[in-house]
């Protein structure tokens, strides 16, 4: 009964705590622009999101060691301050984002500017922090997160063409503005598969003690609660495709996208919009912050733990408080969307850092026994890692080509 | 015992099993005639950093010297004091005696216990 | 007596006794001998350890890794045949072809 509430949970966070500021825009701008035709994006993005989530929980639970640790580990510190300093930077950077993006919500509401909201966000996400414990940032910011379902019922509620949505899930070219089409399939994949995902995961791992016999609950997480938390994102590209693609609008800034689900729910979809983009929002925020504090104290044998006082751990606790005093000071400073649409491009370049160790890693008969990879899990893995380094290469030169 | 495998990068933890660090450093006494021995251990310090960037070594050192952290030098720790156990290796040392947790106590006491709710006193 | 960094030696090139190369530094097994922790041999390699490579060499060198452990070519090297007077620069004291394979 207990493992059934904990894999329902599982899954309802996982969908819930999906949707933050990168998937939103990205989502919203690739449907505003190209319709349906980017699903495969997502699809993609989420199938490897999945392998990668699964592969990193059960290395967590089988080697009773975090991504970070095994990484540093098996490869040694000089190649772990490649990742360390590719995750800090880019989650650095994502982190501002979604400061900046709560801020927006709470400025819709009280026409006071994000750039002033970014502060007293900051200080709310470091509270968090502090006073809570590992449960409440992850189940309790993945539940209250649910109200991004919002954009499955508006999706609904204006009778997508099911078939072109089908159809938009297998890749094809661009009819015109290459560049940009490219753009924003990359940004979907660095939104889909942001590296802090999984080390966050696999930190969750720990956190949460999970012995061998929970290796199915990290199973059925990894593909129901990811998978339906893709398929809330899609329906946000859904809901863009039908709202702004038949009327040529562009999305150029977040408030914009209130419309989505203002124009389905005329009386409560910008109120129900609000909290959808400050709630998920802010939780990404928590979250990122300490996934920081995670890859910093993990990678240099720091005693960590989110479930412990902050005075227990000082340095753990001072990284993540770092993160949250300097991120709002880029979140005032740059434009919401922008700093997103970068963000994503960077997340995608910095992939096979994180991505070409769990290959060697899976595989690592010391560390996974009897549960390291099959011939199918690293199929996958060889075909993300081949997806990841060629992101490397062109996510940069296309976010100059096509970005905003 | 495969050293690279087995003792570089691993978790050191101390007698009480907290944790002090990773092995970044293991330095081996050479003698003619003899094979080498496992002498130190090493945790901490710019022996990590070096091991990445001469220059981020350099520049970890100076951070620590300007803001006076009891030392500057690595955790050394003699073999005769280790053990290997499944979830690392043990070291027959207090932490709290050890350069590895200058930082740790220094921040605890100078910034961490200044702010409020940090659990002060438990 | 002098005093030696492994993480140094890791991945540094280790010549015999005729200035041949042979391979990088990989590995040290090392026993338990009364109490003390000896080297017994150096195992050489064609990686070494990622961090002598360079920041793409790394990433090259972890898929190069996983697929070269089907294969492994190396080099078992008994202590007392490494001189390591200049650890910069390790040298055998013998010739390449007296080497057992690993």
């Amino acid at each position: 009964m207990k493992k059934i509430l904990e894999v329902f949970l599982g899954i309802v966070t996982g969908i819930g705590g999906f949707l933050e500021a990168g998937s939103l825009a990205t989502s919203a701008q690739a449907g505003a622009q190209f319709g349906y035709q980017l699903t495969w994006a997502l699809v993609l993005g989420a199938l490897s999101l999945i392998v990668l989530v699964e592969a990193s929980g059960r290395l967590a639970v089988v080697s009773r060691r975090t991504v970070a640790e095994a990484i540093r580990e098996r490869f040694g510190f000089g190649y772990f301050s490649l990742p360390l300093v590719a995750g800090v930077v880019v989650s650095f950077l994502v982190l501002a984002s979604e400061l900046a993006v709560t801020g927006v919500a709470l400025q819709l509401v009280t026409g006071i500017s994000y750039r002033w909201w970014a502060f007293p966000v900051a200080l709310g996400g470091w509270f968090l922090l502090w006073k809570g414990n590992f449960g409440i940032v992850e189940k309790g910011t993945g539940l209250l997160g649910l109200v991004s379902l919002v954009f499955l019922f508006a999706a609904l509620k204006l009778h997508p063409d099911w078939g072109r949505l089908a159809a938009g899930a297998l890749p094809s070219a661009p009819k015109e503005e290459g560049a940009q089409y490219w753009f924003g399939a990359v940004s979907i994949l660095g939104a889909s598969i942001s590296p802090y995902l999984f080390f966050f995961y696999s930190s969750g791992a720990v956190e949460d003690d999970w012995k061998e016999e929970d290796l199915p609950i990290n199973r059925i997480t990894a593909g129901l609660g990811m998978g339906f938390g893709a398929g809330v994102s899609i329906m946000v590209l859904v809901t863009a495709a039908l709202v702004f693609f038949p009327r040529g609008i562009e999305v150029a800034r977040y408030e914009e996208l209130a419309m989505l689900v203002a124009q389905p729910f005329p009386r409560f979809g910008f109120a129900l919009f609000v909290l959808a983009l400050g709630i998920t929002c802010f939780g990404a925020a928590a979250e990122i912050a300490l996934t920081i504090a995670y890859l910093a104290a993990q990678g240099w044998g720091i005693p960590w733990s989110e479930n412990q006082k902050p005075a227990e751990h000082a340095r753990f606790s001072l990284v993540y408080s770092a993160a949250f005093l300097l991120a709002p000071l880029l979140a005032a400073a740059t434009d919401p969307l922008k700093l997103t649409n970068l963000s994503m491009a960077v997340t995608a370049a910095s992939l096979p850092v994180s991505v070409l160790p769990l290959l060697v890693l899976l595989n690592d008969r010391q560390l996974m026994g009897e549960h390291r990879n099959r011939l199918p899990g690293n199929v996958a893995l060889v075909l993300i890692s081949v997806m990841a380094v060629v992101l490397l290469f062109v996510s940069i030169p296309l976010a100059f080509l096509g970005g905003g | 015992m495969l050293i690279v495998r087995d003792l570089l990068d691993s978790k050191l933890r101390d007698t009480f099993r907290r944790e002090i660090g990773r092995v970044d450093g293991i330095v081996l006494e050479v003698e003619p005639g003899a094979p080498p021995r496992v002498a130190w251990l090493e945790a901490g310090g710019p022996v990590a950093w070096r091991r990445a960037s001469h220059t981020l070594a350099r520049l970890d050192e100076a951070l620590r010297r300007r803001w006076g952290a009891r030392q500057t030098e690595p955790a050394r720790l003699p073999w005769s004091a280790v053990a290997s156990t499944e979830d690392g290796l043990r070291v027959t040392v207090d932490a709290d005696r050890t350069p590895a947790m200058a930082w740790e106590l220094w921040l605890r006491e100078h910034v961490v216990h200044r702010i409020p709710f940090s659990g002060r006193g438990r | 007596m002098s005093e030696v960094r492994v993480e140094r030696l890791l991945g540094t090139w280790v010549v015999d006794s005729e200035g041949e190369k042979v391979g990088r530094i990989e590995e040290l097994l090392a026993a338990d001998h009364d109490g003390e922790c000896r080297v017994l041999e150096y195992h050489l390699g064609r990686y070494g350890k990622l961090e002598s490579l360079g920041a793409m060499g790394r990433l090259g060198g972890a898929l190069a890794r996983f697929l070269s452990n089907r294969s492994h070519e190396g080099y078992a090297v008994r202590w007392d045949r490494m001189d390591l007077s200049d650890p910069a620069h390790p040298r055998l004291t013998c010739r390449r072809a007296e080497l057992p394979r690993l």
